[in-house]
């Protein structure tokens, strides 16, 4: 049942060392712009005697985009920081997509980038488009750090690879390779039985030869379906060495179907999820193709940048 | 032409400001000396006895003041609806009052068990996990259809077939059956909405205080103060009388209907009792989700027929309802439903049949539409099924079918005497584009997406003349500066009611729009009203308003009579015209006298004419007076996900005169919107298991964005109508009725399928587009939860 807010102790950190050193006590959490965790105490899911803002740490709030480097998401970086920045809109159009489409406006303006991909609630949309992407978490204790991949960064149920003692500080994205596009897309349903999904998304990274024929590189992902998103990594081997067209992106499909495990959903659920699927990995295969294709020369983005 | 000095004018509402830079004051921005907290215990199951409850843990927390439970209640049982007090005795049998501020047993999960006050509200919360109640687990019931079965659990003990309000359309009129038997073709359509919930951003709150003259001050959002008050003194509080409680509505968080039902408001009222403080009492938006209000779902059939030159010859509606828990609106709202349905075209034969059935799901109310948008759904695709029948444009069939001024209206015993909407129909489908849009009921669309267009009509109240207490006053005063003191109440949620007043108080005043100033929302200040909901509050309050300014205007020619010798004209009071704070007269050209003259001269004169300015006035109003709306939409269906976009919408209304357009365009692009979400989105899931709502939240629940808005046009079709202040009719609440129906129709002019139950979800499209809708799956028929 729901609550009001119980009384908590607020530490607002000035390094990294002090933010991990706080989380040593029981009861103690990370904190950063709220939008998961306020609404997860007031419905009494998880309760914390001590929250440990990460917002005044000097350093974690760089934000840069560049085609050739790569972008850099600070811990402190807004989702509405990204929304209007041409780079991500041009070259990481995936997560454009999952940042746009996100609403209402109000958690653009609260929550970070960061915030949403360590909440690890598997229907999230930035964690779909950062496997997409293939993003590195910069893990830190405040005097080493490592880096993990995204891939290695959910760890089952709502857990991530976050030991004790750290903190993320920063995402990373490569740059993409030169003819290559991105894709994000979802779509929602209401639950019907507890443990029923409300939502698809999906989202695609391909990138093509010279002659912007044949696929070189490509990721799939679909999310909702399992603890945290999914690769397709069986589609997106499959896909190499193709033909960018139709007859690819079906058959990859299919294979995204194929490795969704059935849930304990009503068969008509079942039905309609599986072809949402088939869809959504089809829709942002091409998708992200067709973006590869239209890519206009990147040199005139370069110059751009400046 | 007019020479309006205001109405018709795109005015600023002058509450907006305070609106925007906060310094407007809602129930939760006041604090009274001494205050407590008051927080609610929800039981988390849906049907259970309560075996017992032990309040002691939580008495003995420091800073708890009382923990009450059913037993500190009033052994009286009420309905948190507040219509009983405005309804005649004789229709008044549709109010059940069925309900303990505490309850004795669990009826839905969130019913409330306990309450608390504390010093503050964070011991008032930990106050209510320490409240042990052995509940012992009742069989629920959560399906309407299966409440009506033998044996079913019963909900409440003095009502074992759990129907909570049956009745015959009163106006049933001809042989239906023998109708259907002679018609060229009959069609029909099943369907059932969903609980929309009203969202109004204030979540529901109420501050009481009994005051050292031992008067009971409440605070809270009420829509209606003046009949809740009534309501309270006369069905929960019986020692208390009328003028035992003053009842004020600061600034509205949104209404949307909610807020015309008692809220917490009991509760605070409880409380402060029971601990001699001022108590507030706070739910969360969790809670709200959990079982504040929602839309009544109406499950529905609705058969038609007509000849094959498109004349309709019948129609006849069952509606069962799913109340809830307890019955507040929906009786009523069903009743309505009926109505409008059975009443928006011109139809010799009718029947029409309601039953309202408890189930342990929340409690469900009035909302915007009041059962016309429920109803709406049904009948326009039963009318579309129909037209297809005869091979008809839709456009068309409705055109050969609308009523004319001198037939009865949809509330029969009162005749139509003003109606535009064969003008909307005409005006809408010019600027849709309908003749080139509609290609016929066989028209062939290919491709993934494909688009196609629907239109819907309806006919809605302003106010409920002949049936509602509909009667209102207000009271007015000038000022020496010339500007006026207006105490008026109707209840300001938003909608801009205040600022429409304004310009009618300032053309019937002749006074200037920027110094008129709204007093509203005391009780103790404000005449007698029954609150602004059925689109009302224009046509009676606003009737008032001018009763009284003409009166004030009068009161200024005649005083002005002398200013004008002393420019040496001799002139008669009815010579004297006064508009936006000048007087004038055609017959002294040049001459300008400020209304702060005369103003000023009547408070300062200390001889025999000393006297403020100052005026009531009041109205009665006899008729529904019935606004109109005629709508196309225009939609993309993907059809490989399901997914429908509205691409184009234009509606027409009938408004009689728009006192403000920007107002009443207001109006209809939030209730478009509104509409939208009701249609395609808006999913109020409750658990066919357990009763637990699924839809628990705004990422769950799912309201309609800016993305989901289309391009829309609203066009104002303005004749006066002879009563209307100025000739204004009601809008508030008709342009919701119209976009789930108009959206169906374009959905099946566009892929051929038609979905039965609202939301039109992706998912639900897509099962449709693939197994037809007659092997409809989830048939649990909860909330919704069939095709
Ligand atoms: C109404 C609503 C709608 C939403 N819609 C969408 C949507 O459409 N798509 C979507 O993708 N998301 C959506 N979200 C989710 C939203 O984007 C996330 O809640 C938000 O981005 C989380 O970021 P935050 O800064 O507020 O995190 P917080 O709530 O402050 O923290 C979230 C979690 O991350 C941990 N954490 C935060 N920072 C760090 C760090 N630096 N290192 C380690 N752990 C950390 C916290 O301890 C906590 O467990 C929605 C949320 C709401 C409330």
């Amino acid at each position: 049942m729901a609550r009001v807010l119980q009384p908590f102790e607020f530490i607002e950190a000035a390094g990294v060392k002090e933010a991990v050193a706080a989380l040593s006590q029981p009861g103690t959490r990370l904190f950063a712009g709220g939008c998961d965790l306020v609404p997860a105490i007031r419905r009494g899911q998880v309760r914390y005697d001590t929250l440990v803002s990460i917002m005044k740490i000097e350093g974690l709030s760089e934000f840069s985009s560049h085609p050739k480097v790569g972008v850099k998401i600070g811990a402190q970086v807004l989702l509405s920081r990204l929304v209007n920045d041409i780079w991500v809109g041009k070259r990481w159009a995936a997560l454009h997509e999952a940042v746009e489409q996100l609403y209402p406006p109000h958690i653009r303006n609260m929550g970070t980038v960061v915030g949403n991909l360590c909440a690890a609630v598997n229907y999230y949309d930035v964690p779909v488009s950062m496997f997409a992407h293939r993003a590195v978490l910069t893990l830190s204790d405040g005097t080493t750090s490592r880096e993990v991949g995204i891939d290695d960064f959910y760890t089952g149920g709502r857990g991530t690879a976050v030991g004790a003692g750290e903190m993320v500080t920063q995402i990373d994205l490569p740059p993409p390779a030169a003819d290559a596009g991105s894709a994000f897309k979802k779509i929602y349903k209401a639950r019907r039985r507890a443990d029923d999904l409300h939502k698809i998304n999906a989202a695609a990274y391909v990138a093509l030869d010279e002659a912007k024929e044949k696929i070189t590189d490509a990721t799939l992902v679909i999310g909702c379906v399992g603890d945290s998103p999914l690769r397709i990594t069986a589609a997106e081997s499959a896909l190499v060495g193709q033909v960018a067209g139709d007859e690819a992106f079906n058959s990859a499909a299919e294979m995204a179907v194929a490795a969704v495990q059935p849930m304990t959903d009503a068969g008509w659920v079942e039905e309609i999820r599986s072809d949402w699927i088939r869809i959504l990995a089809r829709d942002v295969l091409a998708q992200a193709a067709s973006r590869a294709l239209s890519r206009h020369d990147p040199a005139e983005d370069a110059h751009l940048a400046y | 032409m007019n020479d309006f000095a205001y109405v018709g004018k795109r005015m600023t509402k002058p509450d907006i400001y305070g609106k925007v830079t906060g310094e407007a004051k809602y129930t939760d921005d006041i604090t009274l000396p001494g205050m407590v907290e008051g927080r609610i215990l929800c039981a988390p199951v849906a049907h259970a006895k309560i075996v017992s409850i032990d309040t002691s843990e939580a008495e003995a927390l420091p800073g708890v003041l009382c923990v009450l439970t059913h037993k500190d209640c009033p052994d009286i049982r009420f309905s948190r609806s507040t219509m009983a007090e405005a309804l005649p005795e004789f229709a008044f049998t549709g109010e059940r009052q069925d309900q303990f501020i505490l309850t004795d047993k669990v009826r839905y999960m969130g019913d409330w068990v306990a309450a608390v006050a504390a010093e503050d509200i964070t011991t008032a919360e930990r106050a209510l996990e320490l409240i042990r109640v052995e509940y012992e687990p009742l069989p629920p019931v959560l399906d309407p259809f299966t409440a009506l079965e033998q044996g079913a659990p019963v909900v409440h003990e003095d009502c074992a077939d759990n129907i909570a309000f049956e009745m015959d359309h009163p106006f049933n009129c001809g042989d239906v059956e023998k109708a259907f038997a002679e018609a060229d073709a009959v069609a029909e359509f099943s369907g059932v909405n969903s609980r929309q919930k009203h969202l109004h951003m204030e979540t529901d709150v109420a501050i009481a205080s009994f005051e050292s003259d031992k008067r009971l001050v409440i605070y809270s959002p009420s829509q209606g103060p003046h009949l809740a008050k009534k309501h309270l003194t006369k069905r929960v509080f019986p020692d208390l009388d009328d003028g035992d409680i003053r009842w004020i509505s600061p600034a509205i968080g949104g209404g949307f209907g909610a807020r015309l039902a008692l809220g917490v408001e009991p509760a605070a009222v409880l409380l402060a009792r029971h601990c001699n403080r001022p108590v507030r009492v706070t739910t969360t938006r969790e809670e709200d989700f959990q079982g504040y209000s929602s839309r009544t779902d109406m499950h529905q059939t609705i058969r038609v027929a007509a000849t094959k030159e498109g004349k309709l010859l019948a129609i006849d509606q069952k509606i069962v309802s799913d109340s809830g828990a307890y019955l507040s609106h929906s009786a009523t709202t069903s009743t309505v439903n009926m109505q409008k349905t059975l009443g928006v075209l011109k139809c010799d034969n009718i029947k029409g049949h309601l039953t309202v059935v408890y189930t342990n799901t929340p409690v469900t109310s009035g909302f915007r539409g009041y059962g016309n948008p429920e109803g709406a759904f049904v009948l326009q695709q039963a009318l579309d099924r129909l037209a297809e029948k005869i091979g008809m444009d839709p456009m068309e069939f409705r055109l050969r079918n609308l009523k004319e001024p001198g037939d009865p209206s949809c509330f029969v015993p009162v005749t139509l005497e003003h109606t535009k909407l064969k003008e909307c129909i005409d005006v809408g489908a010019e600027k849709f584009g309908w003749k080139d849009k509609w290609q016929g009921w066989d028209a062939a669309k290919e491709g993934r997406y494909r688009r196609g267009v629907g239109m819907s009509v309806l006919t809605h109240a302003s106010g409920a003349g002949g049936f509602l207490l509909e009667h209102s006053s207000c009271v007015m005063k000038v000022l020496t500066d010339g500007s006026l003191n207006l105490i008026v109440s109707p209840c300001e949620m938003g909608q801009g009611i205040i600022g429409a007043l304004t310009q009618v108080a300032a053309e019937a005043t002749g006074l200037r729009y920027e110094q008129i100033r709204i007093s509203t929302g005391d009780t103790d200040v404000t005449m007698f009203d029954i609150g602004s909901h059925a689109s009302r509050s224009m046509l009676v309050i606003g009737n008032a308003v001018h009763a009284a300014g003409v009166k004030i205007h009068d009161q200024i020619c005649e005083r002005a009579v002398k200013y004008f010798e002393e420019h040496q004209v001799k002139l008669e009071a009815s010579d004297i015209k006064v508009r936006a704070g000048e007087i004038t007269s055609d017959k002294a050209p040049g001459v300008v006298i400020d209304v702060s003259k005369v103003a000023y001269d009547a408070i300062y004169d200390f001889g025999e004419g000393g006297s403020q300015l100052n005026a009531s006035g009041s109205y009665l109003s006899t008729s529904h007076h019935p606004n109109h709306q005629a709508a196309f939409a225009e939609v993309e269906v993907d059809t490989e996900t399901g997914q429908v976009t509205v691409v184009n919408y234009v509606s027409a209304h009938d408004i009689g005169r728009a006192i403000n357009p920007l107002l009443v365009e207001a109006q209809m692009e939030g209730s478009l919107v509104q509409g939208i979400g009701f249609a395609l989105t808006e999913d109020f899931v409750i658990d066919p298991e357990t009763g637990k709502v699924l839809s628990d939240s705004l990422l769950t629940y799912r309201l309609p964005s800016t993305m989901d808005v289309p391009p829309m046009e609203h066009l104002l079709i303005e004749e006066p109508l002879e009563a209307g202040p100025f000739g204004a009719k009601g809008c508030g609440e008709a342009g919701l009725v119209n976009p789930a129906p108009a959206i169906a129709n374009a959905i099946y002019d566009a892929v051929g399928i038609r979905v039965h139950s609202l939301p039109m979800s992706a998912d639900k499209v897509l099962w449709a587009l693939k197994h037809g809708t007659e092997e409809a799956p989830g048939q649990s028929r909860v909330s919704g939860q069939f095709l």
